[in-house]
């Protein structure tokens, strides 16, 4: 699968939706949408909050699966949810 | 391999950790006992003539709890999910190079050619110290600093994953937690045992 890029690869700048086609009857949308917050993190962070929504929530569930210590997935949420709030502020 | 020499608490549980720690503190405190070495302060070890079995005890029960105590302080002042469970892991866990020290110890050699070099210690007779007790201390000494480094990176590792600490205040806070808890065990260890 093909990163979605999010940044502006000359200016760094955050990338908007500007054009949304139905690959069905090749409908084609123009306008200005903003990516989800989610989107906009690394595809790893995204890997992560997918697997945490898979075991339920359960960080000692994901050490477990991921092999690592608690605290080390601890950490790796709290800097998840830093970029998040980072993310929503900007 | 790099993991396990110098970031055990990134991958192994807690409980895991603990149960290690435990076990390699009874048989450093009794290395200390048996091989006549105590570990009187947080960073501190001496060659003695003879200690004893509740000695070398208290010695490493003061030792942890000053550690412990100053990093779960340190720990909850740079984040408050830090939890006890994971700063216990890293001080026992992390004093585990030290508790090798007593080994070389054995047989009284570190003793005996401490005691032999002394008596060369005059004026005139220091030309005549024997070389073997030279070398022994030296190598005793280069030992000793790298397992000192071994335990403060060990520490120093425990201790970031346990507060995710990122900032440089977390790194001076950490050394004055240890600097605070070198002092304290000093004083308790000469006060009490």
């Amino acid at each position: 699968m093909k990163k979605l890029p999010v940044n502006c690869p000359s200016c760094e700048s955050p990338l908007v939706a500007s054009q949304l086609s139905c690959s069905e009857c090749e409908t084609v949308i123009s306008g200005s949408y903003s990516l989800p917050v989610l989107l906009q993190l690394s595809k790893e962070d995204q890997d992560f909050i997918f697997e945490f929504i898979l075991t339920s929530g359960s960080l000692k569930k994901m050490a477990a699966k991921m092999e690592k210590s608690y605290p080390t997935v601890r950490n790796k949420l709290d800097d998840i949810l830093e970029k998040i709030n980072d993310l929503k502020t900007n | 391999m790099k993991t396990l020499l110098f970031k055990p608490f990134e991958k192994y549980s807690e409980n895991k950790l603990l149960i290690i720690g435990i076990i390699a503190t009874i048989i450093g405190t009794y290395f200390a006992y048996i091989f006549n070495l105590r570990f009187n302060g947080a960073l501190d070890v001496h060659i003695v003539k003879e200690t004893s079995i509740k000695q070398s005890i208290i010695d490493n029960l003061i030792n942890l709890i000053s550690l412990i105590t100053l990093f779960y302080i340190a720990g909850k002042y740079i984040n408050t999910k830090t939890r006890l469970i994971d700063i216990i892991s890293t001080v026992v866990v992390s004093r585990i190079p030290y508790y090798t020290l007593p080994l070389l110890n054995f047989n009284n050699i570190l003793s005996d050619a401490t005691n032999g070099m002394m008596k060369f210690m005059g004026p005139e007779s220091v030309h005549h110290m024997p070389v073997s007790h030279i070398i022994i201390l030296i190598a005793f000494t280069i030992i000793s600093i790298l397992m000192v480094i071994w335990y403060i990176t060990l520490l120093y590792n425990g201790f970031k994953i346990a507060t995710n600490a990122k900032e440089k205040s977390s790194t001076v806070l950490f050394i004055v937690a240890l600097i605070t808890a070198e002092i304290l065990s000093l004083i308790l260890i000469y006060n009490f045992n």
